[in-house]
């Protein structure tokens, strides 16, 4: 059997008093695309935030490609996640620089993007090169999405968690950000959306959290 | 060498007279600080009599503990203050603000004292007591300014801290720009003021020098000296304060602690 590239256990999470997610199992094999849908509120971030050990649990057990999360092994097991969060924030600066940041740490130095690969992934995600000669603040909210993914793609992390990574896009480019990452080989991809997806041409698991937990939607 | 001429108690109560101006303007716009101001004025007075007394005492005794001593309470202090004033818990906060109040304090203060003045004694309590006070004062007011900055601006940018986190980065990397940006803010009002003195303002120290009736030559020599001292002891203290504060403020996980702050 497979080791699942996400797994969660039992997870139950509390904050400020307010039970977010109760008893929930949820396991993701390697090389898998899945959506995550459910009703605001009920606690489809925290899940994503479990899995980047942003968010603690009360009760149960996070694990990265079947290595347990915990304060010894987080900082290692984020090594293989790219994030891309809701609204995401990528930092001040202009976009030729702060799309190269990641790249400036340790732990990414060695797969620092040469000037064509920026460009590609950008026209991946349908943002022109002259996008790299803006200042990030003035950005729009799915240009900023799609710098943040384009990070995320340039990272090449085997695991890809993406919290509503087309909300602020229109059809067309929430199309060809989809055909994007399902164009994507050996890549596991949990995409937490509020709206159905667009088509892709690779099967995309679909599951739902509700108060009775993530089941898989046929 | 001539000294300040003594103010007599009756002429320094007239300067109280002046007072009226202000509090006049406070109270004709009812600015709400009128009672604030007053317990201001009250324990400027009471805390200066107080340490006027006790310098009396110290400067007649200059005894190295003694002076020793007094530095450390002024230290205490300052750190208290500043945990109050930067909204850090006492408990957790106390020792690793205090550790670099001395040695952003202690390694300008003893240089000065040691190669600048080459003072027979370095705890001669003359020098060590002011002059320390001045380091300190502003090794207090950057930390306030500099832990407030660092703290408020993680918070703010939560978002972007978080991103970067989860992008690889090790805690060093993920707070450098909140370190460097605490940094700026805390040093640039010291930076400011070297850029203007002389111009803008005289200082306290070299209009102390001068009153004390010392050539302004000689005074220039002291300030600068004591505004290099001063800018040291600043970045120093506020870089060791959010280095040694660091761990305590975050998870193991990386997180900022929600019990970091009060």
């Amino acid at each position: 059997m497979n080791t699942p590239a996400l797994d969660a256990k039992n997870i139950s999470v509390q904050f400020a008093g307010k039970t977010i997610l109760s008893n929930v199992d949820f396991s993701l094999d390697s090389g898998k695309f899945a959506i995550l849908t459910g009703e605001s509120g009920m606690g489809k971030s925290t899940l994503l935030r479990l899995f980047l050990g942003f968010t603690l649990p009360a009760k149960g057990q996070i694990s990265i490609s079947g290595t347990e999360m915990n304060e010894h092994t987080v900082w290692e097991l984020r090594k293989k996640i790219a994030f891309v969060p809701q609204e995401p924030e990528p930092g001040e600066g202009a976009v030729r620089e702060v799309v190269l940041r990641p790249f400036l740490f340790q732990a990414n130095r060695e797969i620092y993007p040469d000037p064509q690969e920026v460009t590609d992934t950008l026209h991946l995600l349908g943002l022109p090169s002259s996008t790299l000669d803006e200042r990030t603040s003035t950005l729009s909210g799915g240009e900023r999405q799609r710098l943040v993914l384009a990070q995320a793609l340039l990272l090449k992390r085997p695991i890809l968690l993406l919290d509503e990574p087309i909300s602020a896009l229109d059809p067309q480019n929430q199309e060809r950000v989809f055909s994007a990452l399902s164009g994507l080989k050996e890549r596991t991809i949990l995409a937490v959306i509020h709206n159905s997806p667009p088509p892709t041409s690779t099967p995309i698991h679909h599951f739902a959290l509700t108060s009775q937990g993530i089941q898989a939607i046929p | 060498m001539n000294s300040a001429i003594d103010i007599s108690t009756l002429n320094l109560a007239l300067s109280y007279l002046l007072l009226i101006l202000p509090l006049g303007i406070f109270l004709w716009f009812k600015v709400p600080i009128l009672g604030d101001t007053a317990i201001a004025i009250l324990r400027m007075t009471v805390q200066l009599l107080f340490v006027g007394f006790y310098l009396d005492v110290v400067f007649t005794l200059d005894h190295a503990l003694l002076n020793g001593a007094w530095i450390f309470i002024m230290i205490v202090v300052a750190d208290l203050s500043i945990l109050r004033g930067s909204r850090l818990s006492l408990r957790r906060y106390a020792v690793p603000i205090f550790l670099s109040l001395v040695v952003g304090t202690c390694l300008p203060l003893f240089t000065f004292m040691g190669p600048v003045l080459a003072r027979p004694s370095l705890m001669e309590a003359r020098y060590l007591i002011p002059l320390g006070g001045m380091i300190l004062g502003n090794c207090l007011r950057a930390d306030i300014i500099g832990i407030r900055h660092f703290f408020e601006s993680l918070q703010k940018g939560e978002r972007t801290y978080l991103l970067t986190l989860s992008q690889g980065a090790r805690l060093s990397e993920a707070l450098r720009p909140y370190l460097r940006d605490a940094l700026q803010a805390a040093l640039a009002p010291t930076v400011a003021t070297m850029a203007t003195i002389g111009l803008v303002s005289l200082p306290g120290m070299m209009t102390g020098v001068i009153l004390g009736g010392t050539d302004p030559m000689v005074a220039i020599k002291y300030q600068i000296a004591i505004m290099i001292a001063i800018f040291t002891g600043t970045a120093l203290t506020v870089f060791l304060a959010l280095l040694l504060a660091r761990p305590k403020a975050f998870t193991p996980y990386g997180t900022l602690d929600p019990d970091a702050l009060r």
